[in-house]
């Protein structure tokens, strides 16, 4: 009973650890459960289990979390194999207005479950400004709002331009320059820009100028100037867009860190465009205090050798909108199109050079005339006209004789006597190779990746015989047993002792054909050896019944006929034949 | 005998197609240009592929205002004979005068990693070279196999490796990415294979293609920026192999060697 009871009492205890661990799978904590209207503070979510997958943030009226947590850990253990991890997620949280706030359940995927947080009370209460310490004018401490933490200026030089006149934005970002002001952009890279429609503007859109230091009513500021240089296209009133900024200010004093967020705009800017006066015909579209310098070089030159003219044209405009300077055309010479480059050249000024290639078809002193440039000085109000040139260039006769101009073509064997002023295709072949249908050439392919590898295979074969017939004297004397044999039989037809001849003939193939020694071998010694070879005994039998009759032959006392030694040659040369047919039979098998 | 009667077949064959070059060529430097395509054509479509045929095709379609068809067929010479100057210029010029200058699809990027060597080797070098290397793979292995002379081990083994090499080429400039030019004006590209399909974007004349699909008269193109649709196989110039007439082919031969 005790027993029982026990064992009760711990599974109780189990189950009530397991429920407090399913609990505490995902935990939602503030520091402080009231907070400041405004105030930045931190949510810390901590979230445990085998494999801890995305955190999701509520959303909560008058609570602003931030999607991104700001801080985060991550621990793993492995206890008995049993992998855990423990992810600490720490979001940054304004609240927007004052009262009771709950803030709902986390909710995080583990282990493929998604669990939830308990709520979480909260108070807001209303902001008090920070205080920072500063010293006004006079001498007295100021007190500073939010508003003087971060404030955003646009600025225009003037607000009455003629058409094509520079107009200046500039786009300031002012931000107290005190020990704890921290400010952050909220909004994305070119969001917020000034609407600038009606201008032509340089670039698109503002970049950084760079940062200053200010001092404004005893405080300091960090200026963060942003500039673009516009120009207005068309008379009338044009519109510089609202500039906006978005982010957010944290302040810590000694009575804690507080935080707030700025969507801050400036006001439109209009501006007057007055038209430009009745153009004259040489204008050149620049319109801005501009400056213009020419130079030609070299000054001498060899006929149809080009030489550079190059304009400079410096000065304060746009110089997107400066016209290339009418170059009179001469006698004596070619003048091509201008290469145009834009150069900063600092100060705001701007350099655009003209570059024109003038070659020279004639020989002697050629004199590029005078041109005129005009500009359009809006702080003046009048056109400005100044004169280039006239510049000598001396050229030399060429001693190319009969030079001739082409457009396009080959200039292969003309090379030294052809300028080409413009490109054309190449001629076409008049010589052509072999012309005819081209076929897959698969088979010959075939033939040329066949052919070697059976080469090399027989070459293998063939050096592999030979290594054997080496090293294998078995297997040579096999191999040639039934040639040699053959030969032995030719020469007892001739010999004066043909039954000696012919026992030795046959001894001689049945040593070669079984790798054994053929001396002092008798018919019975043949008829045994046969025998063990598995050779049927009638052809055993019939080796041993030659070989006797040839021991009868050696020592009879006559001769044996021609007859009977043909046919003891026919039946030798017979048993050969077999034989061999049946040591191949035995091989095969 | 006969190897004497079939090369005197082929040497009048290869004699009648150097004619009719010979006469593509009159009717070019008469001015001719659409005669002399047709007739440039007509040996394509007999089976004759030699570079000279391509180039001087590519230059009578440029003239004949034909800037797509004369694109393709200056490409067909580059890929049989990638080193011709020539064919390069004519096609740079051509291509600065499409008005997109869409550039070419690139080849896979299996290919641009390990055939990056092979850009100026031609079908033939490359199967030249393959040749070789086989024949020294198999006379090295001979060579162990008769003597075992040092280095044949790693000599094999280069063999082999060029062998494998020059193979990939040969495979890979024979099997070339299927490419098109755009051969008219305005080529519409659809999002299916009929006129009633919306447009989805439209190439201009000159404009390169990847053909991954045909579909009876329509092909499916991708440019080099990725954009699919179905265009019609007329108002295209494939590459090749295998070398298709030119849509914009007129097909006929004036004169009394027509037939």
């Amino acid at each position: 009973m005790v027993v029982a009871r026990s064992i009760a009492c711990s599974l109780l205890a189990l189950l009530a650890i397991s429920t407090a661990w399913a609990d505490g799978a995902v935990r939602a904590t503030v520091r402080e459960s009231t907070v400041v209207v405004g105030q930045l503070f931190v949510i810390q979510v901590e979230a445990s289990g085998g494999k801890v997958d995305a955190v999701e943030v509520p959303e909560v009226d008058g609570l602003t979390i931030e999607e991104t947590p700001r801080t985060r850990s991550h621990q793993t253990q492995i206890v008995n194999g049993v992998r855990s991890a423990t992810v600490r997620l720490g979001f940054a949280a304004v609240a927007a207005k004052t009262g009771e706030i709950t803030i709902p359940a986390f909710s995080a995927t583990i282990d493929g479950t998604i669990q939830y947080s308990a709520a979480v009370p909260l108070t807001v209460v209303e902001a008090e400004a920070p205080k920072p310490s500063g010293q006004g004018s006079g001498g007295e401490k100021k007190e500073l709002g939010w508003d003087d933490v971060v404030y955003i200026r646009a600025e225009v030089d003037k607000c009455e331009v003629f058409q094509g006149e520079a107009v200046p934005l500039s786009l300031n970002l002012w931000v107290l320059d005190e020990r704890g002001v921290s400010v952050n952009s909220r909004q994305s890279a070119g969001a917020g820009y000034p609407s600038t429609e009606g201008f032509y503007a340089t670039p698109q859109v503002p970049e950084k100028k760079g940062q200053r230091t200010e001092t404004r009513e005893g405080f300091t500021y960090e200026v963060h100037e942003l500039g673009q240089m516009l120009y207005p296209t068309a008379p009338g009133t044009l519109t510089i867009g609202s500039w906006g900024f978005r982010g957010w200010a944290t302040v810590s004093t000694n009575l804690g860190r507080q935080g707030h967020d700025y969507d801050l705009h400036t006001d439109p800017i209009e501006i007057q465009v007055k038209p430009l006066p009745e153009r004259p015909d040489n204008f050149s579209g620049a319109v801005g205090d501009f400056r213009v310098e020419a130079q030609v070089s070299p000054r001498d030159t060899v006929q149809n050798m080009p030489v550079k003219l190059v304009v400079r044209i410096i000065g304060a405009g746009n110089p997107d909108a400066i016209g290339a300077p009418q170059v009179p055309a001469f006698d004596g010479a070619r003048i091509g199109d201008p290469e145009r480059v834009n150069q900063p050249v600092g100060g705001g000024a701007v350099a655009k050079s003209f570059t024109y290639e003038i070659t020279p078809v004639k020989a002697g002193k050629l004199t590029l005339p005078a041109f005129e440039f005009c500009t359009f000085d809006p702080a003046a109000g009048t056109y400005a006209t100044q004169t280039v040139g006239p510049f000598d260039i001396h050229v030399q006769a060429s001693g190319e004789k009969d030079r001739r101009l082409m457009v396009g073509g080959d200039i292969g064997k003309h090379k030294g006597t052809v300028d080409l002023i413009a490109q054309d295709i190449q001629p076409i072949i008049t010589r052509a190779g072999s012309l005819r249908p081209r076929g897959s050439g698969l088979l010959g392919l075939v033939l040329i990746a066949v052919l070697p590898m059976a080469a090399y295979a027989a070459l293998a074969l063939t050096m592999a015989r030979r290594r054997r017939f080496a090293h294998d004297q078995g297997y040579a004397r096999a191999y040639h047993a039934k040639s040699k044999g053959q030969k032995r039989l030719e020469a007892v037809a001739e010999s004066d002792k043909p039954a000696e001849k012919l026992y030795r003939a046959i001894v001689g193939y049945l040593g070669d054909s079984f790798d054994v020694s053929e001396a002092g071998m008798t018919s019975a010694d043949a008829r045994n050896l046969l025998r063990g070879r598995g050779v049927d005994g009638e052809l055993s039998d019939s080796f041993e019944r030659m070989l006797r009759a040839c021991e009868r032959a050696r020592y009879a006392t006559a001769a044996l006929s021609k007859e009977e030694i043909q046919a003891m040659l026919d039946a030798a040369a017979q048993g050969i034949e077999q034989l061999e047919a049946t040591v191949k039979k035995g091989r095969r098998s | 005998m006969n190897a004497l009667a079939v090369l005197c077949v082929t040497l009048a064959a290869a004699g009648s197609y150097g004619q009719a070059f010979q006469k593509a060529n009159d009717a070019y430097e008469a001015g001719d240009y659409e005669g002399a395509a047709a007739r440039y054509e007509r040996l394509t479509s007999e089976g004759v592929v030699a570079p000279e045929l391509f180039y001087n095709l590519g230059n009578a379609y440029y003239r004949s205002g034909h800037l797509g068809s004369a694109i393709a067929n200056y490409e067909r010479v580059l890929r049989l004979k990638p080193g011709s100057q020539t064919a390069k210029m004519n096609q740079d010029l051509c291509f600065r005068q499409t008005e997109r200058r869409l550039a070419q699809p690139l080849a896979p990027a299996w290919q641009q990693s390990l055939l990056f060597w092979h850009g100026r080797v031609s079908p033939g070098a490359a199967r030249i070279l393959a040749i070789l290397s086989w024949l020294s793979l198999w006379a090295i292995l001979a060579l162990r196999q008769w003597r075992p002379l040092p280095y044949t081990r790693p000599a094999a083994l280069v063999a082999a490796l060029l062998v494998a090499a020059f193979s990939l080429s040969y495979w890979a400039k024979t099997h070339p990415q299927p490419l098109a030019v755009a051969s008219a004006a305005q080529v519409p590209v659809r999002y299916g294979t009929s006129d009633e399909e919306t447009t989805r974007f439209e190439l201009s004349e000159g404009d390169w293609v990847r053909v991954e699909d045909h579909h009876k008269d329509w092909s499916r193109v991708c440019t080099a920026d990725g954009q699919r649709g179905w265009a019609r196989r007329s108002d295209l110039t494939l590459v090749g192999p295998p070398y298709e007439r030119a849509p914009v082919a007129s097909g006929e031969v004036a004169g009394e060697d027509a037939s």
